[in-house]
């Protein structure tokens, strides 16, 4: 009834960038299971870095979309229910890990020290990406 | 968001495939709509109502009296 539109055209570019996905992984799972992980590792970048850029080129060079707005708000939702399951996860291990090595029953090694960092920066990104995308709302 | 899209799509002898390519969402979203599993944004009603040749009200019923969803249940 309609010539193709962007979400229509967008479909068979899913298929694409989710086969060059399915085919690193497997390339990867089967080099480490016949002993040949650097073949399987490289046939994995290829491809993930194929599916990447076909993405990325899509996305900012096309008229072709890969999600429409339903799909995008599934994303958003479940982006904000991972962040917020790992952040109120995280939240409490750091405390309980600090109690810990305040009271003297488990001292904080290097690794979970570390982890504290990353914690912090990526609760740090996200408030400063919140206050950009604020000032521009 | 209630809306009577199944009712009018099917007296037009749509099939969910046919609304969503003319609307230019996938045929999930569509039957996300019809099932009140999603509430469409703002674009796509206007979308919608354009094609079926009506208002936006005759389409969708926002229930204002506090029983409406919140967007993407």
């Amino acid at each position: 009834m309609t010539t193709a539109r962007p979400i229509q055209r967008g479909k068979r570019y899913r298929r694409l960038i989710n086969g060059l996905f399915a085919v690193g992984i497997v390339s990867l799972l089967a080099g480490m299971l016949i002993e040949q992980t650097l073949a399987g590792l490289v046939v994995y970048t290829v491809a993930v870095l194929g599916a990447i850029g076909t993405t990325t080129v899509l996305q900012y060079r096309s008229s072709v979309s890969l999600q429409d707005e339903r799909e995008r708000e599934l994303g958003r939702r479940a982006s904000s229910i991972t962040f917020q399951l790992f952040g109120y996860l995280g939240l409490f291990t750091f405390i309980a890990l600090f109690l810990l090595d305040a009271t003297g029953r488990y001292p904080m090694n290097e690794t979970a020290v570390t982890l504290l960092y990353a914690y912090a920066v990526i609760c740090l990104t996200w408030g400063a990406i919140y206050t950009a995308l604020r000032y521009r709302s | 968001m209630k809306n009577d899209l199944r009712e009018r799509r099917e007296t037009h002898a749509l099939s969910q495939a046919d609304l969503a390519a003319a609307v230019d969402v996938t045929r999930q979203t569509i039957n996300a709509v019809e099932r009140e599993r999603y509430d469409p944004s703002i674009e796509l009603v206007f979308k919608l109502a354009a094609h079926f040749d009506c208002r936006i009200e005759d389409l969708f019923d926002p229930e204002l009296n506090g029983t409406g969803t919140d967007h993407g249940n």
